[in-house]
């Protein structure tokens, strides 16, 4: 019926009640009693109050709290409710620590920057990979890590990027370094070497290009003879010039595809040699149209809608062979008396450069590993058609060079669609 | 000098200023450091178009100077600092001239290798390469040394720095009696082994510089001038200071 405090206090008066009723009873000073009665309650009242205060400020151990009646349940709810936040902080002390020491165990260096680059705290590995110490808490990071290209990642403020320095204070190594801005405009800085991917990676490209430059040699020699064989006239070639027709045709896809891993091997290496330079691409695409039709044939029809006073800057040659390799692929997916429209535009985002078709489509599952290596949808049909397996490969590799992007759409027996998106920082209108 | 950041004072302005200016040398230094880490690789793998970056950032180097001095200027003209403030700038300038000239003798460790690899003559078969090696390598971590001192206002390791310099004066003589030999051997043409002599006195000289800057943080942190102490005083003077 009543709260505890409430029936503690009823409790304690009905008590003193009887008492006082007692002691009028025996003086017949009712009046007086009452009176002293009511004085002495509220002193109680106001020497609680002043206890319970007392209490509050210094703390547990410091003063006792009041014990009799309501005060004495309001103590033990406030003592409650302190002891279950004290758990509770306990908790939060011991994850926050657990986790504290999970950061530090992680090899690679995290450090934890401020709005103004200033430390804030970092794990111990940043000791080891950055050099730091405990008195660099505090200290701006810039002072510390003074590599030029990362002062300049740090002051571009592009952190999407990733960094690769090659050598980090005096230590040649290679190192990621990442910046990810996190809480209120505090950033984490992570720094992970990646010396061995590095050098694997590496290994792998220049396999790929010396293997490519070793075979072209000797399958030059193979092919001048089989030329020769092919052009001696005499009665053996009743018999054998099928074979070595068989022979040339092959030797010439192996020649493609060695071609294209150079190709791609050169992209993939860093250096491009040729700088950035205006393309001019209504006339590339003037060109291309000639050499569709050459390559179709007749068997299709194109339509080319160019913006013709639409340019872009980037590398010529590399556009070239994006702009055929997709042409070419439209080529050979369409059946015969297939449509391909080939569209060159720009919007608000950039240039678009957007081959269709209404050929035989690509299945949606293929469609994200089409510009693997060697990925075919249908081996088969891709070989009878003359494909390296490469050409979208390179049409990646070159996209990523111009900071573009490839997207791909398709329906099974509709036909695809490819299109590259060009930044608009390229484009130029002449 | 207590303090490690410039939140001291009442005028924001001041605080940005001089937090600019310590930003600015150490960007600075940053530059020369990556100098001579690729005169280093350079020397190494006789690699020039890395020699020749090191000649591109000289230019960049140039410029950080003036950056400075214009920064140094601008403060002393609006802001009139005091105490360690004011020793603050006058070492940023000093600084910034020891390795504004840093930054001019990697170039003639730089020209060597270029030079070099015109000739038929590889540099490792130059008397003295080891030396060079050494005095070059040594310079980077005598810098690297210095710029962390600055960047944390402390000097446990400003008494490496010239002891480092005096061992390095020693590496020259050591080296300058190869060269010697090479010119009374007359095995390789006299022209590539002055350029060697030029690169081993270059080297020598960044280590100077770098020795100069350690003595600039000395009066920066402590406000006491050490130049031209012996290293015996010195030593005893900067552990008396820890």
């Amino acid at each position: 019926m009543f709260s505890n405090g409430v029936s503690r206090e009823l409790t304690w008066l009905i008590t003193t009640l009887w008492g006082l009723l007692f002691f009028g009873w025996i003086t017949g000073l009712w009046v007086e009693s009452l009176l002293v009665y009511l004085l002495l309650y509220v002193v109680r009242q106001l020497w609680s109050m002043h206890k319970f205060e007392k209490w509050m400020d210094k703390g547990t151990q410091a003063s006792f709290p009041p014990a009799s009646g309501y005060w004495s349940e309001l103590t033990y709810l406030v003592s409650r409710k302190q002891r279950a936040l004290e758990k509770h902080a306990d908790l939060q002390l011991y994850k926050s620590e657990q986790f504290k020491a999970a950061s530090m165990l992680i090899p690679d260096a995290i450090v934890s920057l401020d709005q103004q680059n200033h430390i804030e705290w970092f794990n111990a590995s940043s000791r080891k990979i950055l050099e730091l110490r405990r008195q660099d808490v505090g200290r701006k990071i810039e002072g510390l890590i003074r590599q030029p290209e990362f002062i300049q990642y740090l002051k571009d403020a592009q952190y999407q990027n990733v960094l690769t320095i090659h050598s980090l204070q005096g230590i040649q190594r290679t190192f990621s370094v990442k910046i990810i801005p996190y809480f209120d405009s505090h950033k984490l800085l992570i720094v992970k070497d990646i010396t061995d991917l590095y050098n694997l990676a590496q290994i792998r490209r220049d396999f790929i290009a010396n293997a490519s430059h070793e075979l072209r040699t000797p399958l030059t020699v193979l092919k001048g003879y089989l030329e020769a064989m092919i052009d001696t006239p005499g009665s053996h070639q009743d018999v054998w010039l099928p074979a070595l027709q068989t022979m040339e045709k092959q030797s010439d896809r192996m020649k493609a595809i060695i071609d294209d891993l150079l190709t791609l091997s050169k992209m993939e290496s860093e250096t491009i040699a040729s700088n950035d330079e205006l393309v001019n691409v209504p006339k590339i695409l003037a060109g291309l149209e000639r050499e569709a039709e050459q390559l179709s044939q007749g068997k299709h029809q194109f339509v080319f809608s160019v913006e013709q006073d639409l340019c872009m800057t980037g590398y010529v040659e590399p556009l070239k062979s994006v702009f055929m390799n997709l042409v070419s692929n439209a080529v050979r997916y369409t059946p015969d008396g297939g449509l391909i429209k080939v569209t060159w535009y720009h919007d608000e985002e950039g240039a678009h450069y957007k081959v269709e078709d209404n050929g035989i489509g690509i299945s949606k599952d293929h469609i994200p590993r089409l510009t693997e290596r060697f990925y075919r949808v249908d081996a088969a049909r891709s070989r009878e058609t003359g494909g390296t397996g490469l050409g979208l490969a390179i049409v990646k590799h070159i996209l990523e060079r111009h900071g573009a992007s490839l997207h791909v759409d398709s329906l099974i027996g509709k036909g695809s669609t490819f299109r590259c998106d060009f930044p608009i920082d390229r484009v130029r209108i002449q | 000098m207590e303090r490690t950041e410039f939140k001291s004072h009442i005028s924001e302005q001041l605080n940005r200023n001089l937090e600019d200016l310590f930003n600015q040398v150490l960007e600075m230094g940053g530059l020369v450091e990556r100098q001579l880490e690729n005169a280093v690789t350079a020397v190494e793998n006789s690699d020039v178009s890395l020699a020749k970056e090191v000649l591109q950032i000289d230019k960049v180097i140039n410029k950080e100077e003036m950056e400075i001095d214009r920064l140094c200027a601008r403060v002393l003209a609006r802001q009139q600092p005091t105490a360690s403030d004011l020793r603050l700038i006058i070492i940023a300038i000093r600084i910034a001239v020891d390795l504004e000239r840093m930054g001019d003798e990697v170039v003639k460790t730089a020209k060597l290798v270029i030079k070099m690899a015109d000739s038929d003559v590889v540099c490792s078969e130059l008397p003295g390469y080891g030396a060079l090696l050494e005095i070059t390598s040594c310079a980077n971590t005598m810098l690297k040394k210095v710029l962390n001192a600055f960047a944390r206002l402390e000097l446990s390791e400003v008494v490496s720095v010239v002891e480092d310099e005096e061992r390095m004066d020693n590496s020259l003589k050591a080296a300058m009696v190869d060269v010697l030999a090479g010119f009374n051997a007359h095995e390789i043409a006299p022209e590539y082994l002055l350029e060697m002599v030029y690169a081993l006195r270059a080297s020598e000289r960044v280590t100077d510089h770098a020795a100069n800057i350690a003595e600039s943080i000395v009066y920066l942190v402590d406000g006491r001038d050490v130049r031209n102490m012996d290293t015996e005083k010195l030593s005893e003077l900067l552990s008396s200071i820890e």
